[in-house]
């Protein structure tokens, strides 16, 4: 398959942008379909992940809780978004497989539909986030503006992410329980609950996680901060990285999907 | 003007063993040099189609008869552009839709209205044609109010004149069909086929599989028979009919 086809793909499935957008928001309201608290549960457990480690991890070192809170709080929603990406989007085409064998909808509109999802529940944690910051006096300032091409690294990124996962999990369906095992080590090996510098003699452990990276250039500038140079160069990385091997995957499988699913 | 044309078409199926579809089998494989699970990395083939070769224009409808298995779907399917052409050369210009099942996008938890949107945009219409199409579907299908409710309210027939009347509101220049399209109760039945029958009239190709030589008279001008992916007749509908009915005696 030409690299040119893969942008005309990109095209056609971004000419249904009004179905990728209402059945995006579709998905995310039935989560709250026939509940009261609606979008409060989006971000629930979440919340109470963060509440808790904050609570420890602020006695253990000796710090005030109402610093340590947002800090957890950024980190762990940034976290969240991949982690949607990962396990949910491992199973984008498996899910869309009757939508794939009987519509004409072009075979990139699922994957995309799912990141519409992501984004707007991505949304829903960064509100949640400002909100914690404003309740405990440390309001965002001018910096966090910086905040905002960090954003446009993480959807590229999580695209491919999508990708990846999504393809090779419909090939390969044990590489859902291997992305499971690594998402819950992630939250604990990331400094999200903790901060690089305790780390003393082995900073490495965080500089070697592109997901400190990808967490960092979006926290710090909440944080009235800029971010390391590192933290652009890997996060810019990853992104490339993610976003390169998934087309390259799309390129090679993109018309065995069907027999897969 | 509309025009679907296949030459010498082949399509085939991968077929993988359960253990292949197992990373550990891929990773044992390396490891072993692929002796052991030689057969593990070997993928072998159906071929469903075999050297399919016809060419159709405005005017023409074309019924697809032939068993089970016979690749009836799987040629559908290719002319959708679901499946990819294994060797052989493929053209179809002109606008397709497909309609393989009517109810794709019916969502219970969602209200008749919603449903009407969310049906339409699978289906590839925009918005706007959606708001022109939706009283032309509220007055065919005949819910009235409960249009306004959730379809998981809905009786069995019901949702099917939901869907139906969205599904029928497409106006394709290539139509491909896996049986023609009926729908709910007596009463509605003399109405529903009506509402088909413009859907084949204003289409300028189509395609259909069928197993009812009643149907495939009354519809189609063309007929193809298939048996075990290959094309053994192509002709007029009577013709290739009485050669099937032979087939199956024989």
């Amino acid at each position: 398959m030409a690299y040119s086809s893969i942008i005309q793909d990109f095209r056609t499935a971004c000419s249904r942008h009004d179905a990728m957008i209402y059945f995006g928001w579709d998905d995310v309201r039935m989560q709250y379909k026939r509940t009261f608290l609606g979008p409060i549960w989006l971000t629930f457990s979440t919340c109470a992940w963060i509440f808790a480690m904050a609570l420890v991890m602020a006695a253990l070192f000796g710090q005030s809780i109402s610093d340590f809170l947002p800090r957890t709080a950024a980190g762990m929603f940034v976290w969240t978004f991949f982690a949607l990406s990962i396990m949910d989007g491992a199973n984008v085409f498996v899910n869309a497989a009757p939508l794939i064998n009987s519509t004409r909808l072009p075979l990139l509109f699922h994957p995309l539909r799912a990141l519409v999802r992501y984004i707007i529940l991505y949304g829903h944690y960064l509100a949640v986030c400002l909100l914690l910051m404003i309740v405990l006096g440390h309001p965002p300032g001018l910096l966090a503006l910086l905040a905002i091409p960090a954003l446009i690294l993480h959807v590229g990124t999580a695209l491919g992410i999508v990708l990846i996962m999504g393809l090779v999990n419909t090939r390969y369906r044990d590489i859902l329980p291997i992305a499971g095992v690594m998402c819950q080590l992630m939250p604990l090996l990331t400094p999200i609950a903790w901060q690089r510098d305790m780390l003393k003699k082995h900073t490495w452990i965080a500089d070697a996680n592109p997901f400190y990276h990808l967490i960092e250039i979006v926290r710090a500038p909440l944080m009235g901060q800029v971010p390391a140079t590192l933290s652009y160069l890997v996060a810019g990385g990853t992104m490339l990285v993610t976003l390169t091997l998934g087309l390259l995957i799309y390129r090679r499988v993109r018309y065995h999907v069907i027999f897969w699913v | 003007m509309a025009k679907i044309h296949l030459e010498n078409v082949c399509v085939q199926y991968p077929v993988y063993a359960v253990r292949t579809t197992q990373v550990r089998h891929s990773i044992i494989n390396l490891a072993t040099g692929g002796r052991i699970f030689q057969d593990a990395g070997r993928v072998s083939f159906v071929r469903a189609l075999n050297n399919v070769s016809f060419t159709l224009e405005d005017g023409d409808r074309l019924a697809l008869i032939g068993h089970n298995g016979a690749g009836k779907s799987t040629l559908l399917k290719t002319l959708a552009g679901f499946l990819p052409v294994a060797s052989g050369h493929m053209r179809v210009k002109g606008e397709l839709s497909v309609l393989f099942n009517l109810s794709n996008g019916l969502d219970p938890e969602k209200t008749g209205y919603d449903n009407i949107l969310g049906m339409g945009l699978i289906l590839g219409m925009s918005r706007k044609t959606i708001a022109r199409i939706t009283p032309e579907v509220e007055e065919f299908c005949e819910l009235g109010e409960f249009l306004d409710l959730p379809v998981r309210m809905y009786s069995d027939g019901m949702k099917v004149r939901l869907a139906f009347a969205v599904a029928t509101s497409i106006h394709p220049e290539i139509l491909i069909l896996d049986e023609a399209i009926g729908a709910g109760d007596a009463h509605f039945i003399k109405k529903a086929t009506e509402r088909a029958h413009q859907l084949y009239d204003k289409a300028r190709i189509m395609v259909m599989a069928s197993h009812s030589p009643d149907i495939v008279r009354d519809l189609c001008n063309k007929a193809l028979l298939l048996e075990k992916g290959e094309v053994q007749m192509q002709g007029g509908v009577d013709e290739v009919l009485a050669a099937y009915d032979k087939l199956a005696a024989a």
